[in-house]
């Protein structure tokens, strides 16, 4: 690991305590930064050090350059992993780090502030030679240029408000008598929203797919990519499950996608972890979406097909050394799923549920990894993310993988919030994702609260039984104790033989 | 021997607790054993599912093999004194008094003529091994009593009337 000995992760939950795990195996020391009410929380516990960094709120702890930097200094650690969230895709706060003479095992600020500015960054990759979704380069200036625009890319298209946002001012477009009328209007409304009526043109993709690329890039000039995740099941732009690989990517389009995705962060002058996403059509056609510039959530699915720690080699390229393998050497292997377990109720449209976890049991076994933040007794609270777990399921095939998952979302147990656990096994067990047949809008399109599984016979009266027990003060008696009902029967039974 | 009413998502269960974890919901038997604070097993037939439950707000959330849901649990005695009590309540301007649930009569308290005040026991009825007085629900004077010590009554049948 070079020069790195101490490593301050600033953040919280799960991620604090994957990047902590990882340092542990490597013989790195470990700082853990907490607000005052994660001061029990597991990633503390799990830490050789920990500081407090002010109030719950993350804006006075977490999101506090001055108050982490103060940390590390007072531990003594060499380098920073920023984790996802919070400061993570902070330009200024790579920044800082560098300037307090410390390592952010991350990229560059330059390269985060690159890729930070979303029209900028496409514009960064249309110039590297890196198709984009086609649009018109700016606001329209007449029906001319629509018809132009839609003759050449063809239906459907988008109409949307240049000062748009929240699906004001947007209409589809999916005929040429539809056209200029939906122009019209879509400039009417803008006008009256946002007090601005340019419009622009966008291709509109029917059921586009969400993949992305990670890469992996050292300070000497090599850089590789590890193949694709899926991303396509999401709740509101949110994703929930991922997957790798890709139904739709075979070895040529990954190939292609990858090497896309490694001239896209050379041309940012990017070094570390990255993820370049995509938009892919019906055709299979992708399109540059974004770069992220850290740790993604996803990222065990990557690690659980390529045997790779992401997290040690981030490490690795942030203590100044060289990538240990070349794109020839990454392998894949078999199919990993993974499902975002969140304290969200599916039947109150997925509000945040807050409150304390009175009952949580996890899966284990076979092909199964639980990168859980909270523990029983642990407290959902309403200033962090309501993400409980990542559960990620291995198996050697797609379908093998699939169930898998299924039967371990079935051992996870979690009471004292709503999770959405029945909203994973549903899509799970939905024969159409089953069939690979997926796209952004699966969830939109498929998922009805009103069909959630209401048990198998049996299970309800089960439910009844004990909750009837638990009301009458009366326990049931507890396994041992059973024995000595079971031996009067059985003397019953002998006698009556 | 206690009974409780379960209520689930709509659905009502009627749970009789035997002895020791020997339970039956709507009849059928089933066994119960503790394994800790939340976690249960229970055997009905032979089909075996692990339940994991937990108080929360006066409920119950529980999760049963598949099955997830939250469930509120009344005991027989609070369901008929609750829905004696609605009766009540809701007479009190009538000049009548009905059985609020199929019962034995125990005792009659009044006669016909007799004056009554407003919360006077009348009729004293028996179901489900409890005795549930029946109280006027205003001020009155007895015409007529229908019922008969020792004879069963159905629900909504009338019992007394007054003038």
């Amino acid at each position: 690991m070079g020069r790195l000995r101490k490593i301050l992760v600033a953040n919280r939950g799960e991620i604090a305590l994957r990047v902590m795990r990882t340092c542990r195996e490597l013989g790195l020391g470990t700082v853990a930064v907490y607000s005052e009410a994660d001061r029990t929380s597991p990633h503390v516990l799990a830490a050789d050090e920990a500081v407090p960094i002010g109030p719950a709120p993350s804006r006075e702890s977490y999101l506090s350059i001055d108050r982490i930097l103060d940390a590390a200094r007072a531990t003594g650690a060499d380098a920073i992993h920023p984790g996802y969230g919070f400061l993570s895709e902070n330009p200024l706060f790579a920044l800082a780090v560098a300037e307090a003479g410390l390592v952010f095992i991350g990229p560059s600020a330059a390269a985060i502030r690159a890729m930070g500015d979303k029209t900028a960054a496409r514009a960064l990759a249309a110039r590297s030679g890196v198709p984009t979704v086609p649009g018109t380069p700016g606001a329209l200036t007449g029906a001319a240029e629509a018809r132009e625009f839609c003759a050449r890319h063809g239906y459907p298209v988008l109409v949307k408000a240049a000062a748009g946002g929240g699906g004001k001012g947007m209409r589809i477009v999916r005929e040429s008598r539809e056209l200029e009328g939906a122009v019209r209007a879509a400039a009417s409304e803008a006008r009256s929203a946002f007090g601005d009526e340019r419009v622009f043109l966008e291709k509109y993709f029917e059921e586009p797919r969400h993949i992305e690329i990670q890469i992996l890039a050292d300070a000497h000039g090599n850089a590789v990519h590890l193949g694709e995740r899926e991303c396509s099941i999401q709740r509101r732009h949110q994703k929930v499950i991922e997957e790798s690989p890709s139904v739709v990517v075979d070895g040529r389009m990954r190939q292609r996608m990858g090497e896309t995705a490694l001239s896209i962060a050379r041309a940012c002058g990017y070094v570390n972890a990255g993820t370049v996403e995509f938009l892919v059509d019906r055709e299979r056609n992708f399109y540059f979406l974004e770069m992220n510039t850290r740790l993604q959530v996803e990222h065990p699915v990557t690690e659980l097909r390529t045997g790779l720690d992401l997290v040690a080699l981030q490490i690795l390229i942030a203590g100044g050394e060289k990538l240990p393998l070349r794109q020839e050497e990454v392998t894949f292997s078999g199919h990993a799923i993974e499902c975002r377990i969140c304290a969200e109720d599916p039947r109150s449209n997925f509000l945040p549920s807050t409150g304390k976890i009175v009952h949580l049991r996890t899966p284990a076994g076979p092909g199964i990894r639980d990168d859980r933040g909270v523990d029983e007794g642990g407290e959902i609270s309403v200033y962090y993310d309501p993400m409980i777990a990542k559960l990620i399921a291995w198996g050697p095939t797609r379908e093998s993988a699939a169930l898998r998952m299924i039967r371990a979302l079935r051992e996870y147990e979690v009471l004292g919030v709503k999770t959405n656990i029945a909203l994973c096994l549903f899509v799970l067990s939905h024969p159409l994702f089953r069939a690979g047949e997926i796209s952004t809008h699966f969830l939109q399109t498929h998922w009805n609260p009103e069909e959630m599984p209401g048990g198998e016979p049996g299970e309800p009266e089960a439910a009844a039984a004990v909750c009837a027990l638990i009301a009458a003060g009366t326990p049931a008696p507890a396994g041992w104790g059973g024995g000595g009902r079971w031996i009067e029967r059985r003397r019953d039974y002998l006698r009556g033989a | 021997m206690r009974t409780f009413i379960v209520s689930a998502g709509g659905i009502e269960m009627t749970v009789r607790l035997e002895s020791d974890g020997d339970v039956t919901v709507d009849g059928k038997h089933c066994s119960v054993r503790r394994i800790s604070a939340t976690e249960f097993s229970v055997i009905a037939g032979e089909r075996q599912i692990r339940v994991v439950a937990a108080a929360e707000g006066g409920a119950y959330s529980v999760i049963a093999g598949t099955y997830e849901g939250t469930l509120s649990v009344e005991s027989e005695r609070d369901r008929l004194l609750r829905k004696y009590g609605r009766s009540t309540a809701s007479s009190g301007t009538r000049s009548e008094i009905h059985a609020p649930m199929p019962a034995m009569v125990i005792r009659i308290d009044v006669a016909p003529g007799d004056t009554v005040r407003r919360g006077q026991p009348l009729i004293v009825l028996e179901a489900m091994k409890m005795e549930n007085e029946i109280l006027s629900p205003g001020e009155g004077c007895v015409k007529e009593v229908h019922a008969r010590a020792g004879k069963s009554v159905e629900k909504g049948e009338l019992l007394i009337s007054f003038q």
